[in-house]
C-alpha cells in the first residue's frame, strides 16, 4: 500500500500558504502538491491526467469560497470538478478518487487533516484501476 | 536635513518600518542588541553541530505571537529578514545599541557601539528615529506560588511551544520533562504577570489569550488524547478571527474555566500538579500532568537605557508614552515609537503601527533624496543557447533537513545536463546572490535552480538575483524545505529528489516579459468617516490629491454620533479638527450624496465611475482605499425600541456629554454587554463596546456614587491599557456581572418597571435588578454597502459581512488584487484611534504606490491566440474581472483580446475556453502536467 500516490493541486494564494508545512510528519502519506495561480485554473485534463500519470486520488485546495481571492475561482473549481467526477464514474475509476478541499490562508491543522483523510480514503479505495492496468502493461511488457 | 532614518530593534516592529521606509527612498540604519534579527518570532538553531537555517525549525515558536494565525508559515518572517538584509538601502547592525544620541529632528546624531563590549564605536547622522525594541516576558519565577522553577512540569508558553514543536515528530504524545510520561492532562494558567497590581504590570499583556488558544490547538492536533484545561479572568479574543480561534479550540473540547488560581502544588512522588479552585460557587479539585503560566509582557530590558538617550519619557510601567490619537509619535519630535515599545500588542497591530510610523517619519524628512534608479541589465536572449543548468545548494537549508551536504553535492553533480554547481553557506545572503548574479554571465547560464530554502518567498530573491545578472527572472526554480523530511532520517534521499524535481520542471520554463504603465498620482478614497479623511490628509501632507467619496451630506460617519472614549475625550474635536482640516486641503477633493458605481483597472491606472447625485463621472487614479465604516446593529430584543428607558451604548454616551443623561441617588443603570454580537448572527465580537460601556458606566458613578451601576458581560475585553480603566470602574463601585449564554439576562416590563433577571456566574445566585436606565452595547456590524463595494472592486466579503483582507496578520491592510487598501471599521470593529493609526499605515502604503512614475506589468498573464480564437465570449463572461473583450483591432479582429497590463493571471480563462486558444504563461499545459509528472516519478 505505502506505493499509493496522493497529487493535490493548490492554490497559490490561500491554500499554498498553509500547504508547505505538509502532512504530519510521523505519517507515511506519499502527499505531492503542484501550485496554481488558483484553483479556478484546474481543468479537466489536468485532472485526467494526474490519474493516467499514476496517482491513485487527487484533491484540488482553493479558498473558501466566499473568500476567493479571485472572487468566483474556488466555486468555478467545485463545477469543474463534480463535472470531472462525473466522468471519473464513466471511465470506472471512480468519481470518489477526486475531492475538493476549502482551506483559508491560515488553517494549518486542516491541511494535515486533508492529508490524514486523503490516506484513509486511499486505503479505503485501493489503488487506481489505472495504475493497476498500466503495471499490468509494464509487466507484460517486460515479459 | 538628513534623510538617513535610525531604525532601533530587529523584531517584526522594526523590519516592516525599516521595508516600509526603504521602499519609500529613504535610507535607514537598523541596529538591533540581539545577534540576530526576528526579534521574539524567530529563534536560531543548530543541528549535529553545523548551523541550520535560522528560521527554519521556528514554525510553530514563532505562532506563539501571531494574532490570527494558528500556524504561522516561517516564510512570514523570515521573508521580512531576508528583504531587509538584501535591500541595498538598509544597513544592518546586529549585536549593536545605542550609547549617545544628539541633535534635533531632521539633525541627529547617534553613536552605536557593540552591544556587549561597547567599542567599535560608529556615528551615525540621521534626521528621524523609529524606536522598535519590542518587549520581554514576564520572569514567572517570581510567582511562587505557582512553582515554576521548582516543579519541573510547570513551564512558560514559549517553552511550552518548543515542547510542542519536539513533540511533533513523536506518536500521539507530549512528553512533559520530570520523567517522559506522556502529558494528558495539561492546564493553562492565564494572566501570569498580567492585571496584576503585585508585580506592578496591571495593563492586559492582550496577546496571551490568543496564543493560549493556539497552543490548546497544536497540542490537540498532536495528541488528541490529550485533556486541555485553561484558567482565565476573561478571554480577550477580540481581533478580526480571533472568535473564530477560541470556537475552534473550545470545539476541540478544550474546558475553560473562569477562576483566579492562587496555588499550584506538587505531589512528590508522582510529580503531578495539584491545582485548587472555585468554579461557580463550588469548590473544585484537578491533577495535571502539565501546567503552563501565560506570562505576561514586560518592557524590553534595554528600553530603559535607549529611552534615556532618547530622553523620551516612559509611563509607569516603563513602555513609551504616546497619545492615544496618534500613537506613533512620541514626546520629542522626529522619534516614533512602535510596536512593543509602548505597550503589549499583537502582530496586526504592530504591523499597522510600523507602517504608520514611516509614513511620519517621511512627513517630517520630506522627499526623500533622488535616488538613482538601479539601471535595468539587459536580458539575455537565450531563445538560441543549449540548456546550461546552474545549481546553488543552500548548505543552511541542507542541514535543516538533516542532510548530509557532501552526499547531496556529489549526488548534484552527477546528474547529466548540469553546468554549474555552488555550495554556500546560505544561499539567501547578499554574498551569495552576488556570486549567483555573476555566474550567470562568466559561465552563461540559463536555467538557475537553488535548492533548498526553508521559505517560499525567498523565490523572488532569487529571481531579482538572475534579473541582474541578465537572465530572466521566470528561469529560475527553488524547491522548499519539506518539514517532514527534517526528523525522517531521509534528508539526503530528499534533498536530491527535490533538486531533481527543481531541475527537470525549469528546463520547461521560458522568459516572460513586463512593460511599464504609467501610474496616476491620485488616490481615491471610499467613506468619508474618520478613517477615510485620516488618510485622506495624510496623503495630502505627502503631497499626494484624493477623491474621497461620502454616501451622506456630512463628513464624520458613525463617529458624528460618538462623544468620547475610554482612549480621549476630545473624539468630537479630534473629528471636527480633522474635517475642517479636509475641507481646507486643496489637494482633497471631497463628493458629498456620492457613490462608487462601477470601477475597472489596475493597480496604478483604475477607473472608476461615481455617481454625484443625479450625475456620474468617470475618476482615473492610481490607488482605491475603502473606508466604508460599520453599522450600528438595530436589536429586537430587551424591549428596545418599545420601551424609552432601553437606549444603546452611543445614544448613552451622547446624553452624558450634553448633559441629558444624569446619575441620580438610588437610580439604577444597567449596561448590558454582546447584544448582538458573538451570537450565531454575529459570530465575531463588536471589540469597542467593552471600553465604551466601562467608559459610560465610570462617568455615570463618578457623577453620583449613590448610583447603582452594573455591567452585566461575557468577557470584559479592556485589551492593553483599556485594562486601567476597567480597573478604576471597579474600585469607583461599578459592579460587573459575568452572565452565561446560556442563562442569558430577562428584561421584562413589570407593571410599568423595567424588571431584569440575571444569573451571577461566580455566585450562581439569580439577582433581580430594577433598571431606570438600560443600555444596550449593541454590535457593530457591515455596513450593507460592503457587498456593493466588493462586488464594484472584485473583492469578497467575510461571513461576517466586512472586507475580507489578503492576509488576517501580514496583509491586514490590502487586498489581493494590489493597489486597493482597507482603512478603519470595514476591516472590522474598531476604535476611533486604532482606525486613525491604519489610515496613516494605508496612505503610506499608499503613498509608496503614487511616487512610482511607472509600474510594471506583465509576467504570469494570459494570452490568447486569436486565430484559435471562436469569439464565444466563455472568457469574457468568466473573467471575475471582466478584462477580456472582443477586439477590434485590425490585426486580431473579432478575437478575444486580454490586456497584459490588466489580467490578474488567474488562469481561469484559459481553463474555460473550450478550444484551448487562451494559455497563461507560466502555467501552461505542458508546463503544469511536467509538474506533476515530476511529483509522481521523483520520490521524495
Amino acid at each position: 500500500m505505502s506505493d499509493m500516490k496522493i497529487v493535490g493541486f493548490v492554490c497559490r494564494l490561500c491554500a499554498m500558504v498553509t500547504s508547505d508545512l505538509g502532512p504530519p510528519a510521523d505519517s507515511k502519506i506519499k502527499l505531492e502538491t503542484v501550485e496554481l495561480p488558483c484553483a479556478g485554473k484546474v481543468d479537466g485534463r489536468l485532472l485526467l491526467e494526474a490519474f493516467e500519470k499514476g496517482a491513485d486520488a487527487v484533491f484540488v485546495a482553493g479558498c473558501p469560497e466566499h473568500e476567493c481571492m479571485n472572487v468566483k475561482g474556488s466555486s468555478r473549481a467545485r463545477k469543474r470538478l463534480e463535472h470531472v467526477q462525473d466522468i471519473l464514474n464513466q471511465v470506472g475509476v471512480g468519481g470518489d478518487r477526486l475531492v475538493m478541499y476549502n482551506v483559508s490562508g491560515t488553517q494549518g491543522p486542516r491541511f494535515a487533516q486533508i492529508a490524514k483523510e486523503m490516506d484513509e480514503l486511499v486505503k479505503k479505495l485501493g489503488p487506481s484501476p489505472l495504475k493497476a492496468r498500466k503495471d499490468r502493461k509494464e509487466t507484460s511488457q517486460a515479459v | 536635513m538628513q534623510k538617513d532614518v535610525l531604525v532601533i530593534g530587529g523584531g517584526i516592529a522594526g523590519l516592516q518600518a525599516a521595508l516600509e521606509l526603504a521602499g519609500a527612498g529613504y535610507p535607514v540604519h537598523l541596529i538591533t542588541d540581539e545577534p540576530n534579527l526576528g526579534g521574539k518570532l524567530t529563534d536560531a538553531a543548530t543541528k549535529n553541530g553545523q548551523s541550520t537555517c535560522a528560521w527554519g525549525e521556528q514554525v510553530n515558536i514563532s505562532s506563539l505571537f501571531l494574532g490570527g494565525n494558528i500556524h504561522a508559515s516561517s516564510g512570514v518572517v523570515g521573508s521580512f529578514i531576508t528583504r531587509v538584509m538584501n535591500n541595498p538601502l538598509v544597513q544592518v547592525y546586529t549585536g549593536t545599541k545605542l550609547v549617545d544620541f544628539k541633535g534635533e529632528a531632521g539633525h541627529f546624531q547617534a553613536t552605536v557601539s557593540d552591544a556587549a563590549t561597547g567599542k567599535q564605536t560608529q556615528n551615525l547622522a540621521v534626521g528621524a528615529v523609529v524606536l522598535a525594541s519590542g518587549f520581554s516576558m514576564y520572569d514567572v519565577s517570581k510567582k511562587g506560588e505557582l512553582g515554576y522553577g521548582y516543579y519541573k512540569n510547570v513551564m512558560t508558553s514559549l517553552e511550552f511551544e518548543h515542547l510542542l514543536t519536539q513533540s511533533r515528530y513523536q506518536a500521539d504524545c507530549i512528553r512533559r520533562p520530570s520523567d517522559g510520561k506522556c502529558a494528558e492532562r495539561v492546564a493553562f494558567i492565564q494572566c501570569v504577570g498580567s492585571r496584576d497590581s503585585v508585580s506592578k504590570a496591571e495593563y492586559c499583556s492582550a496577546i496571551c489569550c490568543m496564543f493560549t488558544a493556539k497552543e490548546a490547538i497544536l497540542a490537540k492536533e498532536y495528541a488528541p488524547k490529550t485533556d486541555v484545561t485553561v484558567f482565565y479572568l476573561d478571554v480577550r479574543s477580540c481581533g478580526k478571527n480571533f472568535d473564530n480561534i477560541l470556537t475552534q479550540a473550545q470545539n476541540l473540547g478544550t474546558k475553560y474555566v473562569r477562576t483566579m488560581i492562587s496555588e499550584v502544588k506538587e505531589d512528590p512522588v508522582t510529580e503531578n500538579l495539584a491545582i485548587r479552585y472555585v468554579d461557580a460557587g463550588e469548590k473544585k479539585f484537578g491533577e495535571y500532568d502539565l501546567v503552563v503560566l501565560a506570562a505576561g509582557i514586560r518592557p524590553a530590558t534595554r528600553l530603559q537605557e535607549t529611552a534615556k538617550l532618547l530622553q523620551l519619557p516612559l509611563n509607569e510601567f516603563g513602555f513609551v508614552q504616546v497619545d492615544p490619537l496618534d500613537p506613533v509619535s512620541t514626546k520629542r519630535a522626529g522619534i516614533f515609537s512602535v510596536g512593543g515599545s509602548q505597550g503589549p500588542l499583537d502582530v496586526p497591530e504592530t504591523l499597522a503601527l510600523s507602517s504608520a510610523a514611516a509614513a511620519a517619519t517621511a512627513r517630517t524628512l520630506g522627499k526623500p533624496e533622488g535616488r538613482q534608479p538601479r539601471k535595468p541589465v539587459p536580458e539575455r536572449d537565450i531563445s538560441k543557447e543549449p540548456l546550461r543548468m546552474g545549481v546553488f545548494l543552500c548548505k543552511s537549508g541542507l542541514a535543516t533537513m538533516g542532510a548530509d551536504i557532501n552526499a547531496v553535492a556529489a549526488a548534484v553533480k552527477q546528474l547529466g545536463d548540469v553546468s554549474v554547481v555552488e555550495l554556500d553557506q546560505a544561499a539567501c545572503d547578499p554574498a551569495s546572490l552576488e556570486k549567483l548574479q555573476k555566474l550567470i554571465a562568466t559561465q552563461g547560464l540559463n536555467r538557475i535552480v537553488v535548492s533548498p530554502c526553508v521559505m517560499k518567498n525567498n523565490l523572488s530573491l532569487f529571481q531579482d538575483a538572475a534579473q541582474a545578472g541578465g537572465l530572466n527572472r521566470m528561469l529560475v526554480e527553488m524547491p522548499v524545505v519539506p518539514l517532514k523530511a527534517q526528523e525522517a532520517g531521509t534528508g539526503t534521499q530528499t534533498a536530491v529528489a527535490l533538486t531533481k524535481r527543481a531541475l527537470a520542471d525549469v528546463k520547461g520554463y521560458r522568459p516572460l516579459q513586463w512593460h511599464a504603465e504609467t501610474v496616476i498620482p491620485k488616490a481615491l478614497i471610499v467613506g468619508g468617516g474618520v478613517a477615510g479623511m485620516a488618510t485622506a490628509t495624510a496623503l495630502a501632507d505627502r503631497g499626494f490629491p484624493s477623491v474621497l467619496v461620502e454616501k451622506s451630506a456630512t463628513l464624520g460617519g458613525y463617529v458624528n454620533t460618538l462623544s468620547g472614549s475610554l482612549e480621549a475625550d476630545d473624539i468630537k474635536q479630534t473629528v471636527e479638527k480633522l474635517i475642517a482640516q479636509v475641507e481646507k486641503s486643496d489637494k482633497i477633493e471631497v463628493l458629498k450624496n456620492a457613490q462608487v458605481i462601477a470601477s475597472t483597472g489596475r493597480q496604478g491606472h483604475f477607473v472608476t465611475t461615481i455617481a454625484v447625485g443625479n450625475a456620474t463621472r468617470n475618476l482615473d487614479h492610481g490607488t482605491t482605499v475603502l473606508a466604508v465604516g460599520t453599522n450600528e446593529y438595530a436589536p429586537a430584543e430587551f424591549l428596545f425600541g418599545e420601551d424609552p428607558r432601553v437606549i444603546t451604548g452611543t445614544e448613552a454616551q451622547y446624553r452624558l456629554l450634553d448633559g441629558r443623561l444624569k446619575a441620580k441617588d438610588g437610580e439604577t443603570y444597567v449596561f448590558m454587554q454582546c447584544v448582538g454580537s458573538r451570537n450565531d448572527v454575529h459570530a465575531y465580537c463588536s471589540r469597542t463596546c467593552c471600553a465604551q460601556s466601562v467608559y459610560s458606566a465610570l462617568a455615570l458613578k463618578k457623577q453620583n456614587p449613590l448610583a447603582n451601576v452594573y455591567v452585566l458581560s461575557r468577557d470584559v475585553r479592556t485589551p492593553g491599557y483599556l485594562e486601567l480603566k476597567f480597573k478604576e470602574a471597579r474600585q469607583a463601585g461599578v459592579l460587573f456581572l459575568h452572565y452565561e449564554t446560556a442563562d442569558k439576562p430577562m428584561l421584562v416590563n413589570d407593571k410599568g418597571q423595567l424588571s431584569l433577571s440575571v444569573v451571577d456566574y461566580a455566585s450562581r445566585l439569580t439577582m433581580n435588578l430594577k433598571p431606570d436606565l438600560m443600555v444596550l452595547a449593541v454590535a457593530q456590524t457591515a455596513t450593507p454597502e460592503a457587498q456593493q463595494i466588493a462586488d464594484v472592486f472584485k473583492i469578497q466579503i467575510n461571513e461576517d459581512g466586512f472586507l475580507s483582507e489578503t492576509h488576517s496578520n501580514i496583509g491586514s491592510i490590502a487586498f489581493p488584487g494590489g493597489g486597493i487598501f482597507i482603512a478603519g471599521a470595514a476591516h472590522g470593529p474598531k476604535s476611533v484611534a486604532e482606525c486613525m493609526t491604519q489610515a496613516r499605515g494605508v496612505a503610506g502604503r499608499a503613498a509608496r504606490v503614487l511616487a512610482q512614475p511607472v509600474l510594471m506589468m506583465g509576467g504570469i498573464v494570459a494570452e490568447v491566440d486569436p486565430d484559435k480564437c471562436a469569439a464565444c465570449l466563455t472568457c469574457v463572461r468568466t473573467c471575475p474581472y471582466t478584462i477580456p473583450n472582443i477586439t477590434r483591432e485590425k490585426k486580431e479582429m473579432g478575437a478575444a483580446f486580454i490586456s497584459t497590463a490588466d489580467c490578474r493571471g488567474c488562469g481561469m480563462c484559459a481553463s474555460e475556453c473550450p478550444n484551448k486558444a487562451i494559455v497563461l504563461h507560466h502555467y501552461l499545459d505542458e508546463q503544469v502536467l511536467q509538474r506533476v509528472d515530476t511529483v509522481l516519478t521523483e520520490v521524495v
